[in-house]
């Protein structure tokens, strides 16, 4: 894959480009759900680990604000694999075939030396935002509100909702869902444990 | 476990504002509380980032928004289209007055159609958008008044500073078009269609509605089957359903 592509690809994701997004999925995504397929997944699961990984590059590119070398096709790929061993891992069902363990190889040793630097506060805030990607949108709202440090009175202007009392047991619902969707990830116990 | 009553003490530990009996006292349980520990400091981080980069945010959104809409788009391609999983309800309440025009209004007149499909309520608020908010929530004060000259002054000060501010076009064309400056709204709306923000895919659908209003019914239809052409387009399930409405 050349360099300019890779370019594309790189810019479409960071920027939310829809049509370079797509130009990804074609290019990747078939590869990704073969893998999931072969080990013990559904076609469904390959969509969701599409879809996660990508949020979750996105997340970290964004973040690390720094230009990407290497393919990005390869990256991705292995960025999928470890998110579906990851998940089969949690669900204890990981069986490798012999042929997959060898082409995981292969692409490691790109994703490792990417994704050291800062691996710890990182992870913690990418596991954070994809937590918070999972909640119903309007908790979503009423958190940004709350972190934003709006006064009560005004998100209950915002939001429409008749009193404090009723916008204070809202936010309270949603940051207790938020944090225990942190928690429970298999991936935050591995965080706190590497202190 | 982390209780509504220590929420508030958390709130309040990281904004500063408890007093020192009450701060003393929660030091004191964080010391022996590894699970409160652990809140605060998810708390805090929550705290940081939004507050710190709420314009990172905002364009974070963006992007999760566009690789969903990708994916629907590339599954959707491929036969095997996700379940979807917002249900809009809006979308809904105007299929169905749609299918109320088919039975009883079949010589619905234009004015009506767009009386019935134009809905402003429902622009993204202003007041939720960080650092725009004292400029821009003035302009949409002046909107939802129906002042919509005061409204387009307001915005086009705003847009000199910020000229591709999807919103702030947003605004500005359908503030034009309610004043029923036809021109002025389509140049508007080709500015946000031309832009690189999300809300550009909105473009076509607030162009279609200034055709609507301005009863220029080959535009309307063409603008419409412009729209249709992209089914991650805004509006598209509403077009469709205009569009077979008019012919």
């Amino acid at each position: 894959m050349s360099a300019e592509n890779t370019n594309y690809l790189y810019n479409s994701l960071i920027q939310g480009d829809r049509k370079g997004i797509l130009a990804i999925y074609k290019l990747v995504y078939p590869k990704v759900q073969s893998f999931v397929i072969r080990n013990s997944g559904a076609a469904e699961d390959a969509e969701d680990v599409f879809q996660k990984t990508l949020m979750q590059l996105a997340v970290r590119f964004r973040q690390r604000n720094t230009p990407f070398t290497g393919s990005f096709e390869a990256y991705l790929y292995t960025a999928c694999l470890n998110q579906w061993r990851r998940i089969l891992n949690s669900e204890k069902k990981w069986v490798t075939k012999q042929q997959d363990l060898e082409s995981l190889h292969e692409y490691q040793e790109i994703s490792i030396s990417q994704t050291e630097e800062k691996e710890d506060e990182e992870e913690k805030w990418i596991l954070y935002r994809e937590m918070f990607e999972l909640l119903s949108d309007n908790c979503k709202e009423v958190l940004r509100l709350l972190y934003k440090k709006l006064p009560y009175a005004k998100i209950c202007e915002i939001l429409g909702y008749s009193s404090e009392v009723v916008a204070r047991q809202r936010v309270f619902k949603c940051r207790k869902k938020l944090s225990s969707l942190i928690q429970k990830d298999p991936r935050y116990k591995h965080i706190m444990a590497q202190r | 476990m982390i209780d509504e009553k220590t929420y508030e003490h958390i709130d309040g530990y990281l904004k500063g504002t408890l007093d020192e009996d009450t701060r003393n006292n929660f030091e004191q349980r964080l010391q022996s509380d590894s699970e409160l520990r652990e809140e605060l400091e998810i708390q805090k981080k929550l705290y940081e980032h939004f507050e710190v980069h709420s314009e990172e945010e905002e364009r974070l959104q963006g992007v999760m928004k566009s690789i969903e809409d990708a994916g629907k788009a590339y599954h959707g391609l491929h036969g095997r289209r996700k379940k979807l999983r917002y249900f809009i309800p809006v979308a809904a309440s105007i299929v169905l007055l749609v299918g109320y025009f088919m039975f009883f209004g079949s010589s619905s007149s234009m004015d009506s159609l767009y009386a019935e499909y134009s809905d402003w309520d429902s622009l993204p608020s202003l007041t939720e958008r960080g650092t725009e908010v004292n400029t821009l929530q003035k302009a949409a004060d002046y909107f939802s008044e129906k002042s919509y000259a005061e409204a387009i002054s307001a915005l086009q000060t705003h847009l000199e500073k910020d000229p591709e501010n999807p919103l702030a076009l947003s605004y500005l064309g359908l503030s034009h078009l309610e004043m029923q400056n036809y021109d002025e709204a389509i140049k508007t709306f080709d500015l946000l269609q031309n832009g690189t923000s999300l809300d550009r895919n909105k473009a076509l659908w607030y162009k279609a509605m200034t055709y609507l209003k301005a009863k220029d019914e080959a535009n309307t239809i063409s603008t419409l089957e412009h729209l249709l052409e992209d089914s991650n387009n805004y509006k598209h399930k509403e077009a469709n359903e205009l569009l077979k409405t008019l012919q």
